[in-house]
């Protein structure tokens, strides 16, 4: 991937943050497409990868396999080594993708949040409320 | 970016190493955000080539680096050819871009070079602590090499 996709990738992401942050009339279904998207740009990543599963860690791993271009059980066993605090690639992706979302959309979850997030939905779920639309009469919240 | 096509790294005979770390830094600022500069990062260690098994040992491997990475350098007419291997992707795309600045280098170029562009183009945000003095021991491993085989070398 060459600087110039990355860059076209980021225009692309950024255009679904704005989405979100310029509609007045954001609903949670159309939050949730929105940051769909954005994960989907950010990773790389196919609807079908997505059919696959919605845990974070292994959409970030998907992620990885697909730029090395290797098999997504294998991608461990490309980071065989001890990393220096046990974090891998997959890992720092997953976390640099949650920060990226939550500085975009002036959001500052919880640690008591942060430590629900296992999918994606977990993500859309725990930062709608922080949205200030979100906090509108009326409008349509995930079921507890 | 410079990677250039077969994989393979050089220096350009037209550029110096300030140039082309400044070039390593601009690029990586302007993609701007961590996630992003991550993900080039990783493009740099898909390109690096992989080392072969026999020089995985232990004397090839960079001391004062928790991740295992090795180098394998040499004098070739009075520069440098150096090629590395990491068992940590992230730090394989940091000695990627540390071969396409110095491999080709005149030895004494390697030796006296303020090695910046890893600090200065934000690479290391994602790093601790330990993989950042890990990244400075390799730079200081490569040169310590070229800084050997100079004071070996009478001068002309």
């Amino acid at each position: 991937m060459s600087k110039e996709s990355i860059l076209a990738k980021q225009r692309a992401s950024q255009a679904q943050i704005d989405a979100i942050l310029n509609d007045a009339s954001l609903t949670y279904e159309s939050f949730r497409e929105h940051v769909r998207t954005f994960v989907m740009l950010k990773f790389a990543l196919g609807q079908s990868d997505f059919e696959q599963t919605d845990n974070l860690s292994e959409l970030a791993q998907i992620s990885i396999s697909k730029a090395l271009k290797i098999s997504k059980d294998l991608v461990a066993d490309y980071e065989a080594g001890e990393n220096c605090e046990g974090a891998t690639s997959s890992d720092v992706k997953r976390t640099l993708l949650l920060v990226k979302l939550q500085k975009s959309l002036s959001v500052s979850l919880s640690l008591q949040e942060l430590m629900q997030i296992e999918t994606l939905e977990d993500v859309i779920r725990l930062m709608w409320p922080h949205l200030p639309v979100a906090n509108r009469p009326n409008e349509h919240r995930p079921a507890a | 970016m410079r990677i250039v096509e077969n994989g393979t790294s050089g220096a350009s005979e037209k550029r110096t190493i300030n140039q082309q770390q400044d070039d390593i830094v601009e690029d990586f600022l302007s993609i701007g955000d961590p996630l992003s500069q991550y993900e080039y990062l990783i493009e740099f260690a898909t390109a690096l080539p992989a080392l072969d098994e026999a020089s995985k040992v232990d004397e090839n491997l960079v001391k004062d680096c928790q991740s295992r990475a090795w180098l394998v350098m040499e004098n070739r007419a009075g520069a440098l050819s150096v090629k590395a291997d990491s068992d940590t992707l992230i730090v394989r795309g940091v000695l990627e871009l540390l071969i396409e600045v110095l491999d080709g280098r005149p030895l004494r170029e390697v030796a006296e070079a303020d090695i910046y562009f890893p600090e200065k183009a934000e690479l290391m945000t994602t790093f601790s602590a330990s993989r950042r003095q890990g990244i400075g021991s390799i730079i200081a491993t490569i040169k310590r090499f070229a800084q050997h085989v100079c004071d070996a070398t009478p001068e002309e």
